[in-house]
């Protein structure tokens, strides 16, 4: 799955230690989600949209469906 | 946002990551105190309550050690956020297995082979006369258990760090 996180972070000059704060976790698994090493549950992908106020789906790209297939 | 607030940000999280540190080399350290002291009263307690019963204390200071160990396991995990508790349970599940083959593997090796002979006989040559074959075996069944729960540690932290530095 592919995320918007790093240009999400960016826009807003966040670092992931300021991310990570917001999200409750550490540093380090911001950078695994930022880079794809992890993808994160239901409940934290909710936070990090909340916390970036917009809805999952323009967080989190979701790689198998049509529309993403389609954009390729 | 301020390089101000991203700097005290980056302190706050850089502190939470140092009082973590500290906790658990504070707890590492009285563990081995504790041993120390143990190890340090035992012939003072075989002496003084008979060999039968100082065994008796070692193996309840054993379970009391496993079981203080499990606990402060159990708290530094329930502290883990959602990718370090994936990262441990990856590094426990293989941790544990590569640590049973590394122990496989050093018991063949003729230096390890060596070494434990030399500190078998060592620790058998201080235990009562006329019972040398049974302190050897009693120490050399103690010794494998600690050297292969020593082993599955140090895998686990070599797994920890695999599944970190992995590329997605």
């Amino acid at each position: 799955m592919k995320n918007r996180l790093r240009v999400l972070r960016a826009e807003r000059n966040w670092s992931q230690a300021d991310l990570a704060e917001r999200l409750d976790v550490s540093r380090q698994s911001v950078n695994a989600i930022e880079t794809g090493k992890y993808d994160p549950s239901l409940p934290l992908a909710f936070k990090i949209a909340r916390v970036f106020a917009l809805p999952i789906e323009q967080i989190f790209v979701d790689e198998d469906s049509p529309a993403a297939k389609a954009a390729e | 946002m301020t390089a101000r607030e991203r700097s005290a940000s980056e302190d706050r999280l850089a502190n939470r990551e140092r009082r973590a540190v500290r906790r658990i080399v504070g707890t590492l350290v009285l563990v081995a105190a504790g041993i120390a002291a143990f190890a340090a009263a035992a012939p003072w307690l075989r002496a003084t309550i008979g060999v039968p019963m100082a065994g008796a204390v070692g193996v309840a200071f054993v379970i009391l050690l496993i079981g203080y160990s499990e606990y402060f396991q159990v708290s530094q995990y329930r502290q883990l956020d959602e990718v370090q508790k994936t990262s441990q349970t990856f590094a426990v599940r293989w941790g544990a297995s590569a640590g049973q083959v590394a122990f496989l593997i050093l018991m063949f090796l003729p230096p390890a082979q060596d070494l434990a002979t030399t500190v078998v006989s060592s620790f058998a040559a201080h235990g009562p006369a006329g019972s040398e074959l049974r302190t050897s075996i009693l120490v050399a069944m103690f010794l494998s258990f600690a050297a292969l729960l020593v082993l599955q540690a140090l895998a686990t932290m070599v797994f920890g760090v695999i599944w970190w530095k992995r590329q997605s």
